[in-house]
């Protein structure tokens, strides 16, 4: 226990310094809100707003949460692919890579004109191509990187294809798929957020955040912004949780 | 042919044949394992012992040549889990409990959960580790493990038992216990044992036969008989343990008289 | 992989960076309190006094004093009359050498303006006023569209036509601060913007309206209206015809608020040096102006010239209804009515935003808006005979090609 707390107390000072600092330079500065709202204020407009902060949160969070799952499950698939057809994988690896590179801002406004601009759908589907390529990658390693005594094991006692994938590939690559997750869910909080901001229904933390910020509200978007990290925060938390259930051995000293 | 665990006749295994990196691991090799043996195969780096164990494993297939396992080609052996394996690395899956772990040669022949479950056990027992059956791998020593991938070895009961130097990593102590077990193990079943190694003593210790091999190319240069009868503690101190060691030193140093050409018979003893 | 506290504080601390950008993107200015040195040295002896007086026009004028002005959007005519001015020298003639900064989806000019990156910015009032809230220190000196150019367009076949008749409906919009005539229209009818209506924000094209995904479209007369009557009807294969569509026009409905007005720093106009600047640059602004309302096209092809990708037709169009925005001005071009701005100042305050919060929360005051600069410039260009009023205009009649072409 005594352990537990010295690992947490050091990252809550220094959280709260820094707010403290914050809010002397504000306050000593005279900062005016228009160009950086002090701590205090960002509070008392989060505190007295709290419903709508959460309702927000929980709009930007659903879309995050749908985007994460379509794109991880859809990764998952084509990394086990990728790794049982050779002739696949030197076509998805680089289409992948692609996929990746091109960023949200050009996306979005396709996608808001290929799909209903007043439905989840395109924010959903950015999200879920952002998502795609850590989950891809990190599936993949972890199907193909099985140490070759334990394929040779499986080989000695005569297992088909199927069976190493079930037995042996897919257990293995736990572990990895989740070094990915742990990128993805916070990525996904993030894509769904910045689709927002392109059109849309309004209702959520991008859209918030920018009105916000365009009628000068700043502590106001400051407060949208603080609901975000911790929708971001529960997201990598959720997943750090299922990781430490669904892999136990994921950490330990590798059996010889 | 069916009196021998493993029958090999001019067997030749060349990789990238026809290639500037053409490499003759096994050249005209030929052996023959009688049932219930126990043989080791050792030789330095490159001479073909562990190919020559992963043909009869069917892990890889000759180049050219004849092999049966128990009476049937190796693919089919490899099907029908008519050998057991062991490797260096203990290679136990570390999602699996050590229970489960050595249930899997029985998942993958279709045993159902009960059967599997009490064989297990039972074989955990042979070995000494009925208390870790729930443990997770990596909560054992290396020597644990490696008791733990024998007992898989047998799940199946196999009739051989192929071992690639399966306590190179151990220490001495624990090494020379685990040899006494795969002793007891193996006398007790009945198993036949082809067996590689870097280690003379340990050859000469477990052994029947020590078949000594040497690289460029790959092939069998003498095949040496080990009459020490049962083992026990004082074996090792004996002088005829001693003889039969200098007998194997002696025949890797090349000084021996060579066995000629086409391997080893069984009728020809040194 | 233990992960721990330091974990998520590096997981904190990656999302708060990454919102962080995100905020400053839509923020646009920077934090830095410190204000530019553009501060204006007269260039000879200062012969004229400070303020209210005629501007110089025969003073010798040997070095130009730099400005920079801060557009509320790219170039297109809705600026004509600025670049205007500055093609044809006005600027020139009153010592100024103006830089005219574009703006941008991510560019707040009143923001801009306050922290010292330009000398003057053209902004909205309702936004200007928020900002000014807020602690930005900025003056509206000259109001130069004197009507507002938004409506709200929804297809003839919809059933809407008043704003009561959006309840319910998907109701598009820029959101940015823009939306503020429609939240005020949808209060005024008695419906509550966050909860009776369904908000859409739009793309900055009229896309969603044509796929029908929205029922309400937010457009600016002198733009995305022009947008749908520039798309072929597949119906027809001929263009959209107005008659396809119904707008409701935040003048007539009385929750039209001010628009585009010149913005200059607060601080700076106690320093007489400024306001010398400052009545020079409106002056030639509002001549900038007078000119775009009597050379249509030629301010147009100013534009156009000046780096607009819009097309001919579209830009021709943009400058004949922004002319409409400002002329007539029955009070003189750039002079705010008391009562309009009193109108503009209610709307704010009573128009709860989708988070049921008002633009503003009290009135500006007086100090907000000043006519001294816009009355001397009226009365210094109709010296030189130019009509200042536009009792007279009337608009040209424009044909859009597809596309604006």
């Amino acid at each position: 226990m005594k352990a537990r707390i010295n690992l947490i107390w050091p990252p809550i000072l220094i959280g709260a310094l820094f707010l403290l600092a914050w809010q002397a330079l504000v306050v000593i500065q005279d900062l005016k809100p228009y160009l950086l709202p002090a701590p205090s204020l960002i509070f008392t407009t989060f505190t007295s707003n709290l419903s709508l902060m959460v309702e927000t949160g929980i709009y930007t969070a659903t879309t995050a949460a749908l985007g994460l799952v379509f794109g991880t499950l859809v990764g998952i698939l084509l990394a086990m692919v990728a790794q049982r057809f050779f002739v696949f994988r030197n076509l998805m690896i680089p289409i992948a890579a692609g996929i990746a590179a091109v960023p949200i801002v050009a996306l979005t406004p396709i996608l808001n004109n290929m799909f209903d601009i007043t439905s989840r759908t395109p924010r959903v589907l950015i999200t879920a191509i952002v998502v795609f390529f850590p989950i891809f990658v990190n599936v993949y390693r972890g199907l193909t990187a099985v140490p070759p005594v334990q394929l040779e094991l499986l080989r000695s006692l005569s297992a088909t294809p199927r069976t190493v994938l079930r037995v042996l590939r897919i257990p293995n690559a736990l572990p990895f798929f989740f070094t990915g997750l742990k990128v993805a869910a916070p990525l996904a909080v993030i894509a769904a957020l910045v689709a927002e901001y392109f059109g849309g229904p309004q209702e959520g933390l991008g859209s918030k955040i920018a009105a916000s910020a365009a009628n000068t509200a700043y502590g106001r978007a400051w407060a949208y912004v603080v609901v975000a990290i911790i929708v971001g925060l529960a997201f990598y938390l959720i997943t750090l949780a299922l990781e430490r259930v669904a892999t136990p051995w994921a950490g330990r000293t590798r059996s010889a | 042919m069916s009196e021998f665990a493993v029958h090999a006749e001019g067997v030749w295994k060349v990789f990238n044949e026809g290639a500037a990196n053409e490499v003759t691991a096994l050249s005209d090799v030929s052996l023959d394992v009688r049932k219930g043996e126990f043989v080791s195969l050792i030789g330095p780096s490159g001479c073909g012992k562990s190919t020559l164990l992963r043909v009869i494993a069917d892990l890889t297939s000759a180049s050219r040549g004849t092999v049966e396992v128990a009476g049937m080609t190796p693919q089919k052996a490899r099907e029908d889990h008519q050998y057991g394996i062991a490797f260096q690395q203990a290679a136990l899956l570390d999602w699996r409990t050590v229970r489960r772990n050595v249930e899997l040669p029985l998942e993958l022949a279709g045993w159902d959960k009960a059967k599997r479950q009490a064989r297990a056990l039972e074989l955990l027992d042979m070995v000494q580790l009925h208390d870790f059956a729930e443990s997770r791998p990596w909560e054992l020593s290396g020597g644990m493990q490696q008791r733990v991938a024998i007992a898989r070895s047998l799940a199946t009961d196999p009739e051989i038992l192929l071992m690639d130097e399966p306590f190179g990593a151990l220490d001495e102590m624990t090494r020379e216990r685990m040899q006494n077990e795969l002793l007891r193990i193996a006398g007790a079943t009945g198993t036949s044992v082809i067996f590689v190694t870097h280690s003379i003593p340990e050859a000469v210790y477990l052994s029947n036969r020590v078949v000594v091999m040497s690289p460029r190319p790959g092939r069998i240069t003498h095949v040496v008989d080990v009459p020490l009868g049962d083992r026990n503690e004082d074996t090792r101190e004996s002088d005829a343990f001693f003889e039969a060691v200098t007998a194997v030193r002696e025949a890797l140093r090349g000084r021996a008289k060579p066995v000629g050409e086409g391997g080893a018979r069984l009728a020809e003893t040194s | 992989m233990k992960t721990g506290p330091r974990g998520r504080l590096a997981a904190s601390v990656g999302v708060l960076a990454a919102a962080g950008m995100v905020l400053a993107a839509c923020g646009g200015g920077s934090s830095s309190s410190e204000s530019s040195s553009a501060a204006p040295e007269p260039a000879s002896s200062s012969a004229a006094p400070a303020s209210s007086e005629a501007a110089p026009t025969e003073e010798a004028c040997t070095e130009l004093m730099p400005v920079n002005l801060q557009l509320q959007w790219f170039v297109q005519a809705q600026f004509g009359g600025y670049y205007a001015a500055k093609d044809k020298g006005f600027y020139e003639e009153q010592c100024l050498d103006v830089t005219i900064l574009e703006g941008g989806v991510d560019i707040v000019p009143q923001t801009q303006l306050a922290q010292g990156a330009a000398d003057y910015a053209i902004a909205w009032v309702p936004k200007a006023l928020a900002s000014r809230e807020q602690g930005a220190g900025i003056v509206d000196v000259a109001q130069v569209f004197q009507r507002s150019g938004t409506l709200q367009v929804s297809w003839a076949d919809s059933g809407i036509s008043t704003p009561a008749d959006l309840k319910g409906k998907k109701v598009g919009n820029w959101g940015f601060g823009n939306e503020y005539e429609l939240f005020a229209g949808l209060t005024q009818a008695g419906l509550k913007p966050g909860k009776d209506v369904e908000l859409v924000q739009q793309q900055f094209d009229m896309q969603a309206l044509l796929n029908r995904e929205i029922d309400a479209a937010q457009a600016m007369t002198y733009n995305e209206y022009a947008q749908v009557l520039e798309a072929v009807n597949p119906d027809t294969g001929e263009l959209y015809q107005p008659e396809d569509f119904t707008v409701i026009n935040w003048n007539d409905v009385g929750t039209a608020m001010y628009q585009d007005a010149i913005w200059a720093s607060e601080e700076r106009l106690a320093d007489p040096a400024y306001q010398e600047m400052t009545q020079a640059f409106v002056t030639a602004s509002l001549k900038g102006w007078i000119y775009c309302r009597d050379n249509a096209q030629e301010c147009a092809d100013i534009i156009t010239a000046n780096g607009s990708k819009l097309g001919a037709s579209h830009q021709l169009w943009m400058m004949n209804e922004v002319n409409k925005l400002v002329w007539p001005s029955p009070l003189g071009v750039g002079v705010i009515d008391p009562a309009l701005w009193a109108q503009s100042v209610t709307v704010a305050l009573n128009t709860l935003n989708a988070d049921e919060v008002t633009i503003i929360t009290a009135d500006p005051g007086e100090a907000a808006y000043t006519n001294q600069y816009a009355e001397a410039a009226n009365a210094a260009l109709t010296a030189e005979g130019l009509d200042t009023t536009g009792d007279g205009f009337a608009p040209i009649s424009v044909e859009l090609k597809e596309g604006g072409a």
